[in-house]
């Protein structure tokens, strides 16, 4: 077990917050480090101490979740982000994963897989559930049938041991396991990784495994 | 000889007395038209106003309830279901207890998945943020989880910003055509196809129904029309869209809304 994974939350209705905190209390290897009322004062409070993971909310007075999920992105490329929001559409699950969401939950999710996807994120990059891929899937699918053609960006060309990697990190092993897996050292495996993250131009491993779809690499 | 010129001087006098009075009274008349066709363009732009405050205050009213509903209401539904989830422990497992929970908190997120489908339906949270497409997308993905019809959406790319008062008011007329289509047509499928160049935007609505509407339409006499009807000609003219409605192939109808300018002023 992972321990000690510091959390914040980012939501404008402190009952959830309470809810929410009380739901994760059980939780021993969890600790929530601060609460934010909005995107603004997420960021505010972000110039002093950093979460690990950030269950963010969308619509929120002052910075909603969108732009504050960009900003978070852009400044603290380590600290992931879970939209925890009321809002079930496929177009915001899109949008959010592709502005640098880690995962995307509905608040009336069990709290079993709220854990699962705090622990998940923290491990592996990302937790992508049933509602995620769904709307991934119809997404690469739709571009697919219209202007998209699946060929790598020119100047991208991955080796087969860097293939193996990616296909491994689309299947949600570690970098433990991925070196387990392919009898290479982790230190290695993570050189690896940032390697792909180099060629791909991927921000993240989301942006990364997005790539992967995008271009016929996951079955 | 005096006489006769006297005669003709005067005739004439006479003839030009009355052509000048014709005059007047036509150029009199002329002007009385016009001033009665400036106060009627001043009418219609008034009514056209009216409506578009009226339209605007509707859909004012209509987010207001939509968000309170999904935020507040929602935020505490989803707090009710964690609340639920705690009590799980405390059960025991026999007498059905932890059944019991489980239908309540099933119950729980029907109940949040109705509000998330009505305070969608009041109002399109996806257009804001989003943006027309996308909302329309949305909004097809929401019907085709709730009724028989299944819709599809296809946006033909080049995307362009929407202005947001002209998207709303377009949103509105597809919400209405579509309802239209599953109150009357007795469509399976319906298929909304969304194009836009610089200049103008163009949406069809095309279903596979009885196409009564344009039967209806093509009948000689006065065109009465629906409420539905009537609110979106009115909508369109509001923002200066049209709307034309042809027979599809093999029955069926296709609408064809067209909307000029319909980027935001400032970009």
């Amino acid at each position: 077990m992972v321990n000690n994974i510091k959390v914040a939350i980012a939501d404008d209705h402190k009952i959830f917050r309470s809810g929410v905190i009380n739901t994760l209390t059980p939780y021993e290897n969890i600790s929530v480090v601060f609460e934010a009322e909005d995107g603004a004062h997420l960021l505010q409070i972000m110039e002093d101490q950093q979460p690990d993971v950030i269950l963010m909310d969308l619509k929120m007075p002052n910075m909603d979740g969108i732009e504050a999920t960009k900003k978070v992105r852009e400044k603290y490329a380590n600290v992931k982000v879970i939209v925890l929001t009321m809002y079930e559409d496929d177009n915001f699950i899109v949008h959010l994963i592709e502005n640098g969401a880690n995962a995307y939950l509905l608040k009336n999710a069990e709290p079993g897989e709220i854990y699962e996807a705090i622990c998940t994120t923290y491990e592996k990059g990302f937790y992508f559930n049933e509602n995620v891929n769904l709307a991934l899937l119809k997404k690469v699918m739709h571009k697919n049938k219209q202007h998209f053609k699946p060929t790598f960006r020119n100047e991208v060309q991955l080796t087969d041991r860097e293939l193996e990697v990616l296909r491994l990190i689309c299947n949600e092993y570690t970098t433990q396991e991925i070196s387990k897996e392919i009898f290479l050292s982790p230190r290695t495996v993570e050189g690896l990784r940032q390697k792909l993250l180099e060629k791909t131009g991927a921000k993240n491993i989301v942006g990364l495994v997005m790539h992967a779809f995008r271009n016929g690499l996951i079955e | 000889m005096i006489f006769s010129d006297l005669l003709i001087i005067g005739t004439a006098v006479m003839l030009l007395l009355s052509i000048l009075v014709i005059v007047l009274v036509i150029f009199q008349q002329k002007q009385v038209i016009q001033h009665k066709l400036a106060i009627r363009d001043k009418d219609l732009q008034l009514q056209k106003e009216r409506l578009m405050a009226i339209l605007q205050g509707q859909e004012q009213e209509r987010k207001r309830i939509a968000e309170d509903l999904h935020d507040e209401v929602g935020a505490q539904l989803s707090v009710l279901k964690l609340n639920l989830n705690q009590l799980q422990p405390l059960l025991k497992t026999e007498n059905k207890e932890l059944e019991q929970l489980k239908e309540t908190k099933d119950f729980t997120d029907t109940i949040i998945q109705h509000l998330r489908f009505i305070s969608q339906s009041l109002h399109p949270q996806a257009l804001e943020n989003l943006g027309l497409s996308k909302a329309l997308d949305s909004f097809c993905n929401l019907m085709n989880k709730n009724k028989q019809v299944k819709i599809s959406f296809k946006d033909e790319g080049n995307p362009h910003h929407v202005d947001i008062e002209k998207a709303l008011n377009i949103y509105r007329v597809v919400q209405e055509l579509i309802n239209n289509i599953l109150k009357h047509a007795q469509a399976t499928q319906i298929e909304i196809t969304y194009q836009c160049n610089a200049n103008a935007l163009q949406i069809n609505v095309v279903d596979n129904g009885n196409g009564l509407l344009v039967a209806s339409l093509e009948k000689p006499g006065p065109r009465t029309g629906s409420l539905g009807l009537r609110n979106i000609e009115s909508r369109l003219n509001v923002i200066g869209g049209t709307i034309s409605y042809s027979a599809g192939i093999g029955g069926g109808t296709n609408a064809e809304i067209r909307v000029e300018n319909y980027q935001s002023a400032e970009e």
